[in-house]
């Protein structure tokens, strides 16, 4: 049996709906790195990004008969299926995570070159991120890492474009104190 | 506005989020007449690049996911109802199969690859947990706007949409007060070459209120050659570009070094920074004020330094030099970068402006004598053809904080190079409005669709 693969996500998606395994595994490999990104700078620990990972792509090959690439990309309904599943994982655990990612295992979690760079970088995103409720760091994530635009993370969110706005402006009020507090300690 | 208004917009501002022309307006008029404010979006535009960088940090330090495809098969077959051992085996064998990556993809376009016997097992399996029948092509044939089972929702009968639809009042029923041809001696602005009666263009009548648009990417590369030591990412929508320079010698506290870009015309702009550590991440500061700033990512070794420059549509494009020495004049790094931009941008500049990279400049706005140039890149859809450039401003008497409604003011029409660039030489007249006008492309009855640029005239 031969099986044409190109690579828009869409003849992935067919493709994979029509039982080609390739298909399915190509269309994971490409995009696991968005939804474990983005879990793992909500949860900041690698087993509930993990969790994560799993989960959201088994809803999403559950549900891949309903995505309509006529309604957006498919990255976008990815995000979606992405952010309602750490949401909604976060607002059961209650976030009951006593530690951050930061104090963890740094030097074990972040294989960069120089490792106290790297526990730098993550501790300042720690910072960053800690003072946000789930809603405020699930559009700061979409926003500065993914780089969304406004209307974007409101697809994604499912809220008002005027949410986003409010949401980031009292998000950026909060980073911007804590960004104050980081230089502060750095003078002392 | 008042600050407060204007500050809660502030950072969708900053980010080319307020693409409603009268409020867009509103702002900019505002931060040209209030020194606090213009201090609070110094400060927000700082932190908003301080964000990115720590963000985009701490993404390079996410580790890789454990979770492999064969996991997610595993899942897959104990959820569908007839998992069988013939499953396991094809997990067993299905771990070295092919994977189509982004190389191969990139390289080869459409590729072939067999569907092994086992591996039809285990799609029968997967099928079953996507919900059944296998052949059949649902992706053309389901109805819009449903929703899975699992509560993810397919795109999406309920997405906001913000910008209103904009029907117009009427077409060709405006005479403007302004003459459509520039003539100074007169008072009279407008756009100095093919000018377009604009009593021909619809006006457009619409609620307040709107906004949308945006977007980028970025960061400094890390997988460089080992002898490369410049690069360059596009940061967002517009003119804004990262310059990246590695391997700087002394990145220590105070520490100093000057940057060159020369143009592939020859024209050069240098422009010196300091080292300031008391930041995180540490900044790199220009000496002269109004210049852009930049950081120094610390997550690699080779520490890139992460600058803030701008090429206007106006500016050359193609291939920069670009050079980097400290203050002892050591050259720390040396090389081209090539400047475009994959989506249309515009500029909206003094005529004779040099368009220096290294300055931000927000609000330029506009007096009687000016010669004005407007500038646009990347019309690749238009390229080769003329277009209609119409400049729109709120009838102030047709106006209230409900409805705004929008005339033409001046028009000409621009041709589009094959490069997709087009240029447009306007004159500020005594007789010009004080206000800002928004540009529209090829205006026509029907919504309302202006370009992200303007033109902001003082008095």
């Amino acid at each position: 049996m031969e099986v044409v693969l190109t690579n828009d996500p869409v003849d992935l998606i067919r493709a994979c709906l029509r039982g080609d395994i390739h298909a399915c595994s190509a269309l994971f490999e490409e995009y696991r790195g968005l939804v474990y990104h983005t879990a793992y700078l909500m949860f900041e620990n690698s087993h509930d990004a993990e969790d994560a990972l799993q989960e959201v792509f088994l809803q999403v090959f559950r549900s891949l008969d309903t995505y309509d690439p006529t309604q957006a990309a498919f990255s976008t309904w990815l995000h979606r299926v992405t952010v309602n599943y750490c949401l909604s994982r976060w607002r059961v655990s209650r976030r009951a995570r006593s530690v951050s990612l930061s104090q963890i295992d740094p030097l074990v979690a972040h294989p960069a070159d120089d490792p106290l760079a790297a526990l730098a970088a993550t501790e300042q995103a720690s910072r960053l991120l800690g003072d946000l409720n789930a809603d405020q760091r699930t559009i700061v994530i979409l926003r500065f890492y993914w780089d969304l635009s406004y209307r974007e993370i409101a697809t994604i969110t499912g809220v008002e474009l005027g949410t986003v706005q409010s949401r980031l402006n009292r998000a950026l009020k909060k980073m911007r104190s804590a960004m104050q507090a980081m230089a502060e300690e750095t003078r002392q | 506005m008042r600050c407060g208004d204007v500050q809660e917009l502030l950072a969708a501002y900053l980010d080319g989020e307020v693409n409603e022309p009268a409020v867009y307006g509103e702002i900019s008029n505002h931060l040209e007449n209030c020194a606090r404010c213009r201090v609070e979006r110094d400060q927000l535009a700082l932190a908003l690049a301080r964000i990115s960088t720590i963000m985009r940090a701490a993404g390079k330090n996410i580790p890789v996911s454990e979770t492999r495809w064969v996991d997610i098969e595993a899942r897959t077959g104990q959820q569908a109802t007839q998992p069988t051992d013939e499953l396991q085996y094809n997990n067993h064998h299905h771990r070295g199969s092919v994977l189509l990556t982004k190389e191969n993809q990139k390289q080869g376009g459409a590729r072939q690859i067999s569907l092994t016997a086992g591996a039809i097992s285990f799609a029968v399996a997967l099928a079953l947990l996507i919900g059944g029948i296998v052949v059949v092509d649902r992706l053309n044939t389901r109805p819009k706007g449903s929703v899975s089972p699992s509560g993810a929702t397919a795109m999406l009968p309920s997405t906001p949409t913000p910008i209103p639809t904009l029907e117009p009042t009427s077409t060709a029923t405006f005479t403007p007060a302004p003459s459509p041809t520039a003539d100074l001696a007169a008072g009279r602005g407008g756009f100095t070459t093919n000018v377009i009666d604009v009593s021909a263009l619809p006006e457009y009548t619409f609620p307040a209120g709107g906004g949308g648009g945006g977007g980028g990417g970025g960061g400094c590369p890390e997988q460089l050659g080992a002898d490369q030591t410049v690069s360059q990412y596009e940061i967002s929508h517009d003119d804004w570009k990262g310059l990246c320079l590695y391997d700087i010698p002394d990145a220590s506290n105070g520490a100093k070094f000057t940057v060159t870009l020369t143009s592939p015309s020859g024209r050069s702009f240098s422009e010196q920074y300091t080292i300031s550590s008391d930041s995180v991440p540490p900044q790199v500061l220009p000496v002269d004020q109004g210049r852009e700033s930049g950081f120094i990512e610390s997550d690699g070794p080779r520490r890139p330094i992460d600058l803030s420059v701008h090429f206007w549509a106006a500016q050359e494009y193609g291939d920069w030099h670009v050079e980097a020495v400290t203050a002892t004049g050591q050259l720390f790094a040396s090389g081209t970068v090539t400047v475009s931009t994959r989506r249309p941008i515009y500029s909206v500049t003094h005529f004779d402006d040099p368009l220096d990279p290294f300055m931000l400049i927000l609000d330029a706005r506009f007096y009687a004598g000016d010669r004005v140039l407007f500038a646009g890149r990347g019309l690749e859809a238009k390229s080769g053809q003329s277009m209609i450039l119409a400049l729109y401003s709120p009838d102030p008497a047709r106006t209230s904080n409900t409805t705004v409604t929008m005339i033409p003011y001046y028009a000409t029409r621009i041709a589009v190079a094959g490069d997709g660039t087009f240029r447009a030489e306007f004159m500020i007249g005594s007789h010009t409005p004080p206000a800002y006008f928004t540009a529209v492309f090829d205006p026509a009855p029907g919504a309302f669709k202006p370009e992200n640029f303007g033109m902001a005239v003082g008095q």
